[in-house]
C-alpha cells in the first residue's frame, strides 16, 4: 500500500468523530484535536508530494459491488501537487480558527464539520474513480452547506447554506448522470480505464459531447460559473475560515479538478473543439461577470468571493485555451492568494465588526500585519512579477493571444477588472479616510502566524510550484508581449484606482449618486446583475404555482380518492376495450 | 429445506398472543404492565431476526420454492435474495420501532397494540415471502387490517377519519388486486408468481396484471392511489406512522417487485415472455413513476407539517422505487430492495425522531418545531442528519440507493429505448427538488430561533432513531455489505 495517499484523507476523517469526544475532556482539545488531525494529514501529503515517482493507481477493497467500484487511490502529478497543497491551506486554516473561532459557541460543530471537509476534500483530490470521486465530491458539498450556516442565528446565514446546496445540487445532478452512464457503459469509472484509449474515446462524438457537457454542469454549480454562481457571493455568511478554505482555496476548486482529470476527453480531436469552446465560453463570461461584480460590491467578503468567482472562470478558460498547466498552476496560485486575502479580510472584520468597506479605511498603520498579508494577496491577484499569480496569468494570456482577438481582448478585460478590484479593496480598507469610530487593535498571534506563513508563499512558491513534475514540464519564461501587455494594463488600472479611490474619492462618489443613470448601473451590478432575480422568478413563477395546484388536487375527501381510484380502474378496462393494451 | 418463512411467521404470531397474555398479566405487577406486551413482542422480533440470520447464507442463491405441509401457514413460499433481504428489512424496523415504543407507550392498555403490531409484522414477512397471488394476497389483506387496527389504535376524531378513509382505499385496492388476480390466473393458468409472465402473453393477462398492480398500488402510494397515507401518517401514533413508513410502504413496493420480477430477465426464474422493445407495461410504470415523484416532491414543498413533508416525501420514494421497477432489469430491482431497506431505516427513524409522548399533529408544525434542535443538540444532530440522509447525501446509505435507481434507469435507455434517458434526468432533478423540504427541515427545526416549546426528552428515547441511522450510515460507508454479499 501507498500509505500516505490513504492516510493523508482517512486521518482528518478520523478525527471527526474524536472532536465532540474531545470536548468531553477539555473544551480547548476540539481545536487541537482538528489541529493535530489535519497537520498528520499535511505531513502525510506532504511526503507524497516529495517521495513523488510516477503515476500508480492503487485499489484497496470492492466498494460497491454493483458498478464494481474498488476504493482507490491515484497516484499522479496533478493529485500530489493539489493533494498537498489542500492540506496545506487546510492546515493553515485549521490554526488560524484557533485564534478566530475562541469565544464562539458550537465549536464542536465547527471543528467537526471542517475535519470532514478536509478528509473529503483530500478523498475527492485523491481518488481513483468517479463514483469515489462522486461520494466525496457530494460530502464536500454538505459541509460547505452546514457550514455556511454556521452562524445559525442568522436567518440570512441558513438561506445561503439552503441556496450553496441547491444550486450545486442542480449541477451535480447531471454530474451523477454523466458518472452513472460511464459506469452503466464500462462497467468501471476508474480514472486508468475511462481515460485511456479504449474509454470513452471509444463512444460516439456525441455521447462524448454530451458526458463531457454534462460533468462540466457539474464542475460549473461546484466551481461557481455564471449562472449557477449565485450562490458563492451569499456563501460569504459563514464564518470566514470556512470562507477561506471552502469557497476559496479548495472546494470552488473541484469543478476546475474535476476538468483537468477529464482534460483527455475533453481535447478528443473527434469533438474538434467543441467541448472547449463552450468551456472557454463560459469561463470567460464568468470571469467578467464576476470582475464586473467584484469592482462594485461594498462587502469585503463579497469583492473576493465575486473575485473567486471571476479566477475560476481564467481557470477555465484556461482550460478552454487547451492549457492544462496553466490552469492547475491557476488554482493553486489563486488559492494561495486568496486564502491569504480572505484570513487578512478576517482579521480586519474581526478587529472592526463589520464587513462594509465603507466603514474601513487607513487600517494600514494599525493593523500592520494584517496589512502586509493583504498587500501581498492584492499584488499576488492582480499578478504582479514574480508573486504567484503572475506565472500562470502570464501564460494563460499567451494562449489566448495565440486563440485570437476575441479571447486576448477578453483575458486582458479581466486582467483589467482584476486590478480594479483588488486595488480598490486594499485602498478603500486599508488607506483613505477611516470610516470607522472605535480604533481597532491586530489580530492574536494564531490569526497572524497563517496570514505570514501564507503571505511568504504567495511571495515565494512560484520556485516550488515550477519544479513541481506537473508544471515542470512548461516554460515559464515570460513573453516579451504577454509581459509587456499585462504590466501595462496593471500599471494603468492601479493609477486609475489610486486616483479614484484616494485622492478624488468623494468627488466620483458625488458624481456617482448625482447621475440616474450611474446609479441605476451600480445598484445593478450591486444586485449581482439580476441573477437572483432568475432564481426567485424560477422558483415564484413554476414551481410554487404548480405545487399549489397539485396541494387542491389533495382534498382529503374520501369519496373523490375512491372515484379517482375506480377511475383509474375504469381506464384500464376502456384502453384495453380499444386495444391500446 | 428452508423453513424460515414460516418459522419466522409462527413466532411472530405466537408473540402477538403472548403479549396480550402478558398484557392480562398486568393486572399483578406493574411493571408488567408497563413493559410486558411490549418486551414480549420485541423478543419475539429479535428471535425471528436470529431464525433468519440463521438461514442467511441459505436463503441468498436463486429462488427457492417451498412447500411445508406439516406447518401452519402451510402454503407456497418464495426464499430468495430479495425476500429474505426485504424481510431483515422489516424485522430490523419493527425492532427498533417496538424499542421505541415501550417508551412512547407509557399508560392505559397496551395488549391489542402489540398484539396488533406483531400480527402485522407476521403478515409483512408473508407478503415479502409470498410464493402465489392468492398467499400474497391473504397476507396483504391482514397487513391491511392490523394497519388499519394501528391506526386507530388512539381512537381520537382525526385518528378515525384517517382510518376510515385507508380502510376504504386499501379495500377497494383489494378488491381491484383480487380482479387482477383472477385475470391472471384466467389467462397464465395458475397463480404461481414465477408463472405470471405467461399472462403477458395475452391481452386479458395484461389487463389482470395491470389491475392486479393498481390495486397493489394503493398501498405503495402510487400517485393516484396515494391520498391515504398523508393523512394516515399524520394521524395515527408515532410509533405507527413509523412502521406504516418504514416498512408497510416498502413491503407495497416490494409486492409489486413481486408480480413484475418473473418478468426481469436473469433473476432466476425463467423468463416466461421476453418483453424485449419497451413494452406498454412499462410505458405506464414509467408514466406512473414520473406522477408519483412530481407530485410527492412538489407537494412537499408547500406543506408546513413535518409529518405532511414526510408523508409526502414517501411518496416521492416510492416514484423513484417505480422509475427503478419499470426498468425491468437486474439492477433495478436490486436498486428497489436497497431503497426500500434505506428508506425504512431513514424514514421510521424520522418519526421517532418526531415523536414526543403522545404528541399531536399540531406539535409537529414546523412552526412550532423551530428551533427545538437547538435546545436538545442530540435532537438537533438527529434531524439535521436524518434531513442529510433523505437527502441522498453522504455518507448515508440512501445516496447508494439514488445511484443504483438512476444505473438501472441508464442501463434500460440503452437497452430499451430513450424514455429511461428522460426518466433518469426526472429522478436526478426531482432530487434537487426534494432538497428545498429536506432542507428546510434543518433551517427550522434545528438552525431556527427558538421559540420556547423545549424537548427535554431523555437520550434513551432517542437510541432507537439513533441506531437506525448508525446502520445507515454504515451501509453509506461500507455499502458492499449488503450489496455484495446479500443483494
Amino acid at each position: 500500500l501507498i500509505y500516505w495517499a490513504w492516510l493523508s484523507w482517512v486521518i482528518p476523517l478520523l478525527g471527526v468523530p474524536l472532536v465532540p469526544l474531545a470536548s468531553k475532556v477539555d473544551s480547548k482539545l476540539r481545536g487541537w484535536m482538528a489541529v493535530a488531525a489535519s497537520g498528520l494529514g499535511l505531513v502525510a501529503a506532504l511526503y507524497g508530494a516529495m517521495s513523488f515517482g510516477s503515476p500508480v493507481t492503487e485499489g484497496y477493497t470492492l466498494w460497491f459491488p454493483s458498478l464494481s467500484v474498488t476504493l482507490q487511490v491515484k497516484v499522479d502529478q496533478l493529485s500530489v501537487l493539489v493533494g498537498a497543497f489542500v492540506s496545506f491551506v487546510s492546515f493553515l486554516v485549521v490554526v488560524y480558527s484557533l485564534g478566530y473561532m475562541k469565544d464562539e459557541p458550537g465549536q464542536s460543530r465547527y471543528y467537526s464539520l471542517v475535519l470532514l471537509f478536509v478528509g473529503s476534500m483530500m478523498g475527492l483530490v485523491m481518488a481513483g474513480n468517479l463514483i469515489q470521486f462522486y461520494f466525496f465530491w457530494e460530502l464536500v458539498g454538505v459541509c460547505s452547506a452546514l457550514l455556511i450556516a454556521f452562524w445559525t442565528n442568522r436567518p440570512a446565514a441558513r438561506k445561503a447554506g439552503l441556496k450553496a446546496f441547491v444550486v450545486t445540487r442542480l449541477g451535480d445532478s447531471s454530474l451523477l448522470i454523466a458518472v452513472i452512464f460511464v459506469a452503466a457503459t464500462f462497467g468501471t469509472t476508474s480514472f486508468d480505464a475511462i481515460l485511456g484509449p479504449t474509454g470513452i474515446a471509444t463512444l460516439g462524438t456525441g455521447t462524448i459531447f454530451a458526458v463531457g457537457l454534462l460533468m462540466f454542469m457539474g464542475a460549473m454549480g461546484k466551481s461557481a460559473q455564471v449562472p449557477l454562481h449565485g450562490w458563492l457571493p451569499d456563501a460569504m455568511e459563514g464564518p470566514n475560515t470556512v470562507s477561506a478554505l471552502i469557497h476559496a482555496a479548495t472546494m470552488v476548486n473541484a469543478g476546475v479538478y474535476l476538468m483537468l482529470r477529464m482534460y483527455p476527453v475533453i481535447t478528443l480531436p473527434q469533438l474538434s473543439g467543441a467541448l472547449t469552446n463552450i468551456i472557454l465560453a463560459i469561463g470567460l463570461l464568468s470571469a467578467l461577470v464576476g470582475g464586473v461584480c467584484a469592482f462594485a460590491a461594498d462587502d469585503l467578503k463579497r469583492v473576493l468571493a465575486y473575485s473567486t468567482i471571476s479566477q475560476l472562470g481564467l481557470m477555465f478558460a484556461a482550460i478552454g485555451l487547451g492549457s492544462l498547466a496553466s490552469a492547475a498552476y491557476q488554482m493553486i496560485s489563486q488559492g494561495l492568494f486568496k486564502a491569504l486575502a480572505f484570513l487578512a479580510a478576517g482579521s480586519v472584520i474581526t478587529a472592526l465588526g463589520t464587513r462594509s468597506i465603507n466603514e474601513m479605511g487607513g487600517l494600514a498603520r494599525i493593523m500592520k500585519y494584517t496589512y502586509g498579508g493583504f498587500l501581498v494577496a492584492m499584488l499576488g491577484m492582480s499578478g504582479l512579477p514574480p508573486l504567484v499569480g503572475f506565472w500562470s496569468k502570464d501564460a494563460i494570456l499567451s494562449s489566448a493571444f495565440s486563440a485570437g482577438a476575441i479571447q486576448s481582448a477578453a483575458v486582458l478585460c479581466v486582467f483589467a477588472f482584476t486590478a480594479l478590484y483588488s486595488f480598490r479593496a486594499l485602498f478603500r480598507v486599508f488607506h483613505g479616510k477611516p470610516g470607522w469610530t472605535k480604533t481597532p487593535k491586530e489580530s492574536p498571534l494564531t490569526m497572524i502566524v497563517p496570514i505570514l506563513v501564507l503571505a511568504v508563499s504567495v511571495l515565494s512558491a512560484w520556485a516550488i510550484l515550477q519544479v513541481q513534475p506537473l508544471l515542470s514540464s512548461t516554460s515559464w519564461a515570460p513573453g516579451a508581449s504577454t509581459l509587456g501587455a499585462s504590466l501595462v494594463v496593471l500599471g494603468l488600472c492601479a493609477t486609475l484606482a489610486y486616483f479614484v479611490f484616494l485622492p478624488n474619492y468623494q468627488k466620483v462618489l458625488g458624481a456617482v449618486q448625482a447621475s440616474r443613470g450611474l446609479l441605476g448601473l451600480r445598484n445593478f451590478i450591486h444586485e449581482g446583475l439580476g441573477f437572483d432575480r432568475l432564481y426567485v422568478w424560477i422558483y415564484s413563477s413554476v414551481l410554487r404555482p404548480v405545487s399549489t395546484v397539485i396541494g387542491y388536487i389533495q382534498t382529503g375527501l374520501v369519496e373523490a380518492n375512491m372515484a379517482l381510484l375506480l377511475l383509474a380502474a375504469g381506464v384500464l378496462f376502456v384502453l384495453f376495450a380499444v386495444g391500446v393494451l | 429445506l428452508i423453513m424460515w418463512p414460516t418459522t419466522v411467521m409462527e413466532i411472530l404470531f405466537a408473540g402477538g398472543m403472548l403479549s396480550l397474555v402478558a398484557d392480562m398479566g398486568g393486572r399483578f405487577s406493574s411493571q408488567l404492565k408497563r413493559y410486558g406486551a411490549g418486551a414480549v413482542s420485541a423478543l419475539a422480533v429479535a428471535f425471528s431476526l436470529g431464525v433468519l440470520a440463521s438461514d442467511w447464507t441459505k436463503s441468498l442463491g436463486p429462488v427457492v420454492s417451498l412447500q411445508p405441509t406439516t406447518e401452519p401457514f402451510a402454503t407456497l413460499y418464495v426464499a430468495d435474495k430479495f425476500t429474505t433481504f426485504t424481510a431483515f428489512t422489516v424485522l430490523v424496523v419493527g425492532l427498533a420501532v417496538l424499542l421505541y415504543s415501550v417508551m412512547y407507550f407509557d399508560s392505559g392498555r397496551q395488549g391489542p397494540f402489540y398484539a396488533l403490531f406483531s400480527i402485522l409484522m407476521c403478515s409483512l414477512v408473508g407478503v415479502v415471502s409470498a410464493g402465489d397471488l392468492l398467499t400474497l394476497f391473504l397476507f396483504w389483506e391482514g397487513m391491511t387490517v392490523s394497519a388499519y387496527g394501528l391506526v386507530t389504535f388512539g381512537r381520537s376524531q382525526l385518528t378515525m377519519e384517517a382510518g376510515v378513509k385507508y380502510f376504504l382505499m386499501a379495500g377497494v385496492g383489494s378488491l381491484l388486486a383480487l380482479y387482477g388476480i383472477a385475470g391472471v390466473y384466467f389467462t397464465a393458468g395458475s397463480i404461481q408468481l414465477s408463472v405470471v409472465g405467461a399472462a403477458l402473453g395475452s391481452g386479458f393477462g395484461q389487463l389482470g396484471l395491470l389491475v392486479l398492480l393498481l390495486g397493489l398500488g394503493v398501498e405503495a402510494a402510487v400517485v393516484p392511489l396515494h391520498t391515504w397515507l398523508p393523512d394516515v401518517y399524520s394521524a395515527s401514533s408515532l410509533p405507527t406512522a413509523s412502521v406504516i413508513s418504514g416498512a408497510v410502504t416498502g413491503v407495497g413496493v416490494f409486492a409489486l417487485l413481486k408480480v413484475l420480477e418473473p418478468l426481469v430477465p436473469g433473476n432466476g426464474y425463467a423468463a416466461v415472455v421476453a418483453l424485449g422493445s419497451t413494452s406498454n407495461l412499462q410505458l405506464v410504470l414509467v408514466v406512473l413513476a414520473l406522477i408519483t415523484m412530481l407530485v410527492g416532491n412538489l407537494s412537499a414543498l408547500t406543506q408546513g407539517n413535518l409529518r405532511r413533508i414526510l408523508s409526502f416525501s414517501s411518496i416521492a420514494q416510492t416514484g423513484y422505487m417505480l422509475a427503478a421497477l419499470s426498468t425491468l432489469n437486474l439492477v433495478g430491482v436490486v436498486a428497489v430492495v436497497f431503497t426500500i431497506w434505506n428508506h425504512g431505516l431513514l424514514k421510521s427513524n424520522f418519526f421517532m425522531v418526531l415523536g414526543k409522548k403522545n404528541a399531536s399533529i399540531e406539535e409537529s408544525q414546523l412552526d412550532r418545531l423551530r428551533g427545538v434542535g437547538r435546545g436538545n443538540r442530540f435532537l438537533g444532530f438527529l434531524y439535521a442528519s436524518s434531513s442529510m440522509a433523505m437527502m441522498g447525501a453522504p455518507p448515508f446509505g440512501m445516496f447508494w440507493s439514488e445511484i443504483l435507481v438512476v444505473q438501472s434507469l441508464l442501463l434500460a435507455g440503452q437497452t430499451s429505448g430513450v424514455v429511461f434517458y428522460g426518466l433518469a434526468a426526472a429522478v436526478v432533478l426531482n432530487i434537487v427538488l426534494s432538497i428545498g423540504y429536506y432542507y428546510r427541515i434543518i433551517n427550522t427545526v434545528v438552525f431556527g430561533e427558538e421559540q420556547g416549546e423545549k424537548d427535554e426528552r431523555p437520550v434513551s428515547n432517542l437510541l432507537p432513531s439513533a441506531s437506525l441511522l448508525a446502520i445507515s450510515v454504515l451501509t453509506g460507508i461500507a455499502p458492499f455489505l449488503i450489496l455484495g454479499n446479500v443483494l
